[in-house]
């Protein structure tokens, strides 16, 4: 075959000794790459490494990787030292006609442009520069070759061959790959192989070479006259650094090294395959420090000793096989037990003690207390310390180096003498590294209900921004704005950036302008309001402080990405008048962008506690120095929560995620915790102020009196009904759930078990949350009929009617109506008629008495009849509920709920004295509203509040909105007046509801909220009695919402009833709460928080 | 178990306003033991009588009625020879509504009109219906025999 194939004289030969079927083209790359020496064209082609050589393997991110060589050639006229260089690219490219983008790293020139930020423009000749050297140990290869001392070598690597490649790439971390490529051969100036570097010096060198972050110049020093299989040479390896490895790391891997705002617009910063490269690089730059013996002359002290940290940092070359480990962990990362938060905090409540109280201007009309007195005069030292520190301090995670010289060879006076490295990121900078950059800010992290509203304000009073700093130009942050259009100049703004949950933005406003009689200008940016430019907010007019949520914060971000891209294609010449549009949305939809804020501060940060969230991006966009988080639990579940923050604060070193893992996430999960908590603690100490209302003060007084708080658990029994549909509910949980357990697909169900799961849940609650599909739109249609059967009944009773038994009925309306002072007695019990029914005789009784009687008929046999009369038959749904009340209070109640009354009850009918002389108003409507056991609960607990005192306001908590709408029709039965805030309010209705509750004369003395809208935040101190109508997975999240009664504010003991029903799905959500492994998170679990570990769980329930 | 508000209530209220003619003690080591007095109604054969009775209300009341039992002998065609009274709201026509206080009275108003069409003594009834003044005769006898001091 060969015969027939008409091959170019150069590949004959090549193609002789392959075989036939080698395709020509690849015999073609195989000459190019060996540069025509047939021995190396054949190894290529047998560690298939010719398919990856030259040919761009990691991606862009990563240009300096392709500044190294699958071989290497010595540049004529160079005699001395053979190097590394790229000029076989240059032969390839010129030969193949490939892209030319690849090739010619070593220049220096486009790397140098690419390091960002060090402005000092270096010469090309500059680099390589002479590093260190280091002798090191090689063995022959056999053959041929003869050698001999003070012979100079090269250095080449051979490429991972194509099979790991393909490995790695296809099974991402799932597979173990292949085994690492780590080898280095040397070859003589003329390309004939000696040998290959031990194993150990080829780990880290080969690395480096691959990222061509170094050149290597080797000679040899000693070695055997005949070079047999193994035979050890010694050789001299002299390091270069080149440009590439001056390279901003910013560009590769955005969470990395000093990875600011700017970078975030960056892609995932997920530990992914940039990370994974940078963690080789790091490894192998530290190992080569450590080899060539490089002492820095400066390093900060800040971060402890180095050697101990690189240790731990560089200990991991097994890299691949770890990130296999921490892809799985991320999923069960242990959660931090509350122990160990204590521990965390322990050192952080010390905080502001050191300095002394401090008032704020008068500007302020608040009175602070002395432990808000102390958070100011921290907050304040934080802030403005850093400010007058004149001389730069070296950055804490860099180290200073002196280059050294070369033998015989002087340093230029204009070249620097110094670089700098970052062990903790491989980063080299020739620029000094100032640590200027620090945060100003911190985490103000004081338990909820200690008025951190109040200490953030008594800031904004404190530090305002000097005028002179309004005038200068800020260029701090300047490297932030990397967009390649040039940037907008940014500039400073004398506003307070405040971003908070939109419910309580109005909060935020209200109390900025309480605390500062006007002194204090403040506006919301949210909704339709937002029509402020960033122009605006750099003038004097600016306002001291502005309100935004994390909503108005994101949403501006995505259209600035979106914008970002937009332009990005613009540059490509694609859409000019898209790109216009694209150019103006970004210059008009980002002004929070734009702009330097004087201070931002994140309320309830624990919002961005994920770092990979859009949110979180978008808040680490936002510019300013001074940069605080404001939240009452800076930890929720993991200690990576901490890092978000702490990434938001750019307080180095620990925004780097990177160093974060090394240090924190990977000894917590190693079991190395009690490391990790020293850490940790270190970290927070000084970022850090938490006080809790137990917190005491210097003379060992709480710092806070709160009243009372008790928190009872109350166990309800399902009645013989609502068990019935339970136990059928559970049964068909239970069989499904083992149906998957035994076929092993439980996470494949894990939704369709949640649905199980809720509707038991919702069960306990009430049965009509689950029959029929809508649960609440079954109860309406039930009731819809009601009002005008009622009608037909009152008409009948109306009085002018002829019938005699009627004007008996008329009678008891009237005495209903006049019988103004006593409450009937119910002629069965002999108790006060609380819930009183009609029966259709118009006979009155406690409705629990009628329903007893009516069940003691049932079960004899017989039909049901009024106890008074014996009139019948009669069944439940014949009763007629009705109470009476105060006309005034219920026509103010009436405009007050007819949203909710609306879509819930629907059945009342409303009796007034038509002589219209009485305040009394009864109110009627059909029984045929099923309670259940915890709206019963719920009742007898109300009505016994409104007895002892008819001022007790009260909060109900559910996580069902419907049962909120169950709630607000028994509430309607008994004559009680609420409210009720849910997620579906408005910003505005929202607001109107949470005053009209604060206000004493306002009547509604409940307040129904659904748990996930009313968890945060919100203050409730109005109130006094709490009710969980259901237990939460996260008791976190219950205690959350319980202490918005229970804060700074609160008058009067609080009591609090969590209602469980016995021998159900909730006993068990309680045991699990206890445990605290929980289902944590919920439903707002993701798919990988959910899958394995909550097995356990999920059995208990189903057991 | 506690004693419902409502048989406290009752008993109050039957020493607050005793019914004509009607008394009832509950015993302090059981409240729900009641020692009756039913004077026997003028017009009656049993006029000038004091009879005793016990009343125990049982655990279920007010859902079931009353168990009420003369300890007087009686001539009465709707009272057996134990004492033992066929009054229909003592039996299938008791409601809740009713009371230890109406019970009596209906016991008052079966001594007035005595009902021989549903008896409980059999012999009684007859002799009521044979003979009506001689059975009232024997009434009286029995009254003076056996409930006068």
């Amino acid at each position: 075959m060969a015969a027939t194939r008409n091959l170019p004289e150069h590949l004959a030969e090549l193609a002789d000794i392959l075989g036939p079927d080698v395709d020509v083209a690849i015999l073609e790359k195989l000459h190019v790459i060996s540069d025509g020496n047939l021995n190396r064209a054949i190894n290529h082609f047998y560690e298939g490494t010719y398919n990856t050589a030259a040919i761009p393997i990691r991606g862009p991110a990563q240009p300096q990787a392709q500044a190294t060589t699958s071989s290497a050639r010595i540049p004529a006229g160079q005699k001395r030292n053979a190097t590394i260089v790229n000029s076989d690219d240059q032969l390839f490219t010129r030969r193949t006609g490939a892209t030319a983008q690849c090739v010619k790293q070593e220049s220096g020139t486009t790397s140098l442009s690419a390091a960002a930020g060090k402005k000092r423009k270096i010469q090309d000749s500059f680099f390589p520069k002479y590093l260190g050297e280091i002798t090191i140990v090689a063995y022959a290869l056999g053959g041929m070759v003869k050698v001999k001392a003070g012979e100079d070598v090269c250095f080449e690597r051979s490429r991972p061959n194509p099979q790991s490649q393909l490995g790695r790439k296809k099974t991402g971390w799932g597979a173990k790959p292949a085994k690492e490529n780590n080898v280095v051969r040397f070859t003589k100036e003329n390309g004939f192989e000696i040998g290959r570097l031990h194993v150990d010096t080829a780990r880290w060198v080969s690395k480096i070479m691959d990222y061509g972050l170094v050149e290597f110049r080797g000679t040899i020093i000693l070695a055997p006259p005949i070079l047999q299989t193994g035979a050890e040479i010694v050789l001299t390896m002299r390091c270069y650094l080149t440009a590439a490895a001056f390279t901003e790391l910013g560009s590769a891997s955005k969470v990395l090294g000093n990875s600011k705002a700017g970078s975030s617009f960056a892609k995932e910063a997920m530990e992914t395959e940039d990370e994974l490269d940078l963690k080789f690089r790091k490894y192998a730059m530290n190992a080569m420090f450590r080899e060539l013996a490089l002492t820095p002359i400066a390093t900060n002290t800040t971060v402890g000793p180095r050697d101990q940290n690189i240790e731990i940092f560089s200990s991991t070359p097994e890299v691949t096989a770890t990130v296999n480990e921490d892809e799985e962990e991320k999923e069960r990362e242990p959660e931090v037990s509350d122990k160990e938060l204590d521990v965390l905090y322990e050192k952080a409540q010390q905080h502001g003690r050191e300095f002394a109280p401090m008032d704020p201007p008068p500007t302020m009309t608040y009175t602070l207390k002395q432990y808000q007195r102390h958070a100011l005069a921290w907050m304040y030292h934080k802030e403005c310390s850093m400010m007058t520190e004149g001389h730069q301090t070296l950055h804490p995670l860099w180290e200073a180096y002196e280059f050294k010289q070369e033998d015989g060879q002087d340093l230029k006076s204009d070249e620097p003498r110094r670089y700098y490295f970052n062990p903790y990121s491989s980063e080299m900078s020739l620029e000094f590294p100032t640590s200027d950059q620090l945060c100003r800010g911190g985490i103000l992290a004081d338990e909820m209900g200690l008025g951190k509203t109040i200490e953030i304000l008594s800031l904004v009073h404190s530090n305002k921004m000097d005028k002179a700093e309004l005038d200068a130009p800020e260029e701090a942050f300047s490297r932030l704005t990397t967009s390649s259009s040039a940037p907008t100049p940014r500039r400073s703004s004398p506003t307070t950036l405040i971003v908070c949950p939109m419910s309580l933005i109005s909060q935020w406003r209200d109390e900025t302008t309480n605390s500062s009689g006007g002194a204090l200008t403040v506006e919301v940016y949210y909704g339709g309001a937002r029509d402020r430019t960033d122009e605006s907010l750099l003038r004097r007019g600016a306002p001291d402080v502005l309100i935004t949520s994390y909503g108005v914060v994101l949403s501006e971000y995505s259209k600035l990405v979106g914008a970002r891209e937009n332009e990005q294609s613009k540059s490509k010449g694609v859409n000019d008048l898209d790109n216009i549009k694209a150019q103006n949305i970004w210059r008009k939809g980002s002004a929070l962008f734009n702009v330097d804020f004087h201070r931002v501060v994140l309320d309830e940060a624990h919002q961005i506690k994920s770092r990979l969230t859009k949110t979180a991006k978008a808040c680490y966009a936002l510019n300013s120095v001074r940069r605080w988080v404001v939240t009452g639990t800076p930890v929720q579940n993991k200690l990576e929560d901490l890092f978000s923050l702490v990434h938001f604060l750019r307080a180095e070193p620990w925004s780097n995620f990177s160093f974060w893992r090394t240090f924190i996430t990977i000894p917590f999960e190693s079991k190395d915790k009690d490391k990790a908590m020293r850490v940790v603690t270190s970290v927070l100490e000084p970022l850090v102020l938490r006080r809790t209302k137990n917190t005491k003060d210097e003379n060992g007084d709480a710092i806070i009196m709160l009243p009372e708080r008790t928190i009872e658990i109350e166990y309800l029994k399902f009645s013989a009904q609502e068990n019935d549909i339970y136990q059928a509910l559970f049964k068909d949980g239970k069989t499904k759930f083992n149906h998957y357990c035994r076929a092993g697909t439980v996470l494949r169900h894990y939704a369709s078990i949640f649905q199980l799961l809720m509707r038991m849940r919702q069960v306990c609650d009430h049965p009509l949350l689950v029959v029929g599909r809508g649960g609440k739109a079954d109860g309406a249609q039930d009731l819809k009929d009601g009002p005008v059967q009622l009608e037909e009944l009152m008409a009948k009773f109306s009085g002018d009617s002829d019938q005699n038994d009627t004007s008996f009925g008329a009678s008891v309306l009237e005495n209903l109506m006049r019988n103004t002072e006593a409450i009937p007695e119910c002629p069965v019990c002999f108790e006060d008629m609380a819930d009183g029914v009609l029966m259709p005789c118009m006979h009155a009784a406690c409705r629990s008495c009628v329903l007893d009687y009516l069940q003691v008929r049932d079960d004899k046999g017989e039909s049901g009849e009024c106890p008074i009369c014996r009139q019948g038959p009669i069944t439940e749904n014949d009763l007629i509920e009705y109470t009476t009340s105060e006309a005034a209070a219920t026509g103010t109640r009436k405009e007050l709920t007819d949203d909710e009354r609306s879509n819930v009850s629907g059945g009342n009918v409303l009796i007034s004295d038509p002589s219209g002389n009485s305040t009394r108003v009864i109110q009627m409507r059909r029984n045929n509203f099923k309670s259940s056991a915890k709206l019963d609960a719920l009742m007898r607990h109300l009505n016994r509040d409104r007895k002892a005192d008819p001022d007790t306001k009260a909060v109900v908590f559910s996580q069902f909105t419907g049962m909120l709408d169950l709630a607000g029709s028994i509430l309607d039965r008994d004559g009680f007046q609420f409210l009720r805030l849910d997620g579906t309010l408005s910003q505005a209705s929202r607001e109107q509801t949470l005053k009209a509750f604060k206000d004493p004369d306002h009547p509604a003395t409940v307040m129904l909220i659904s748990l996930r809208a009313g968890g945060v935040g919100l203050n409730l101190t109005a109130a006094s009695r709490v009710y969980m109508l259901d237990p939460w997975w996260n008791y976190a999240i219950e205690s959350q919402a319980i202490d918005r009664v229970h804060r700074i504010g609160q008058t009067k003991p609080v009591i609090v009833k969590r209602f469980i029903i016995q021998d159900s799905v909730e006993e068990k959500i309680l045991s699990i709460q206890n445990r605290k492994n929980a289902l944590a998170s919920g439903l707002g679990m993701t798919k990988i928080e959910a899958q394995g570990a909550r097995m356990d769980d999920l059995q208990e329930i189903f057991s | 178990m506690a004693l419902p508000k409502r048989i406290i209530k009752e008993t109050e209220r039957l020493l607050a306003d005793p019914a004509p003619g009607i008394s009832a003690t509950s015993h302090e080591d059981n409240l729900r033991y009641f020692d009756v007095v039913i004077a026997g109604p003028n017009q009656s054969p049993f006029q000038g009588g004091i009879f005793k009775l016990e009343l125990f209300l049982p655990e279920e009341y007010p859902m079931s009625p009353p168990k009420v039992r003369f300890l007087t002998k009686i001539y009465h065609p709707n009272i057996d020879k134990l004492g033992r009274i066929c009054l229909d709201i003592l039996k299938d026509k008791w409601s809740p509504a009713l009371q230890i206080r109406t019970v009596l009275l209906s016991v008052q108003a079966l001594l007035s009109s005595p009902n021989p069409d549903d008896p409980l003594a059999n012999d009684v009834a007859q002799h009521w219906k044979e003979n009506e003044n001689a059975a009232i005769q024997t009434a009286q006898e029995w009254t003076r025999k056996y409930a006068t001091a």
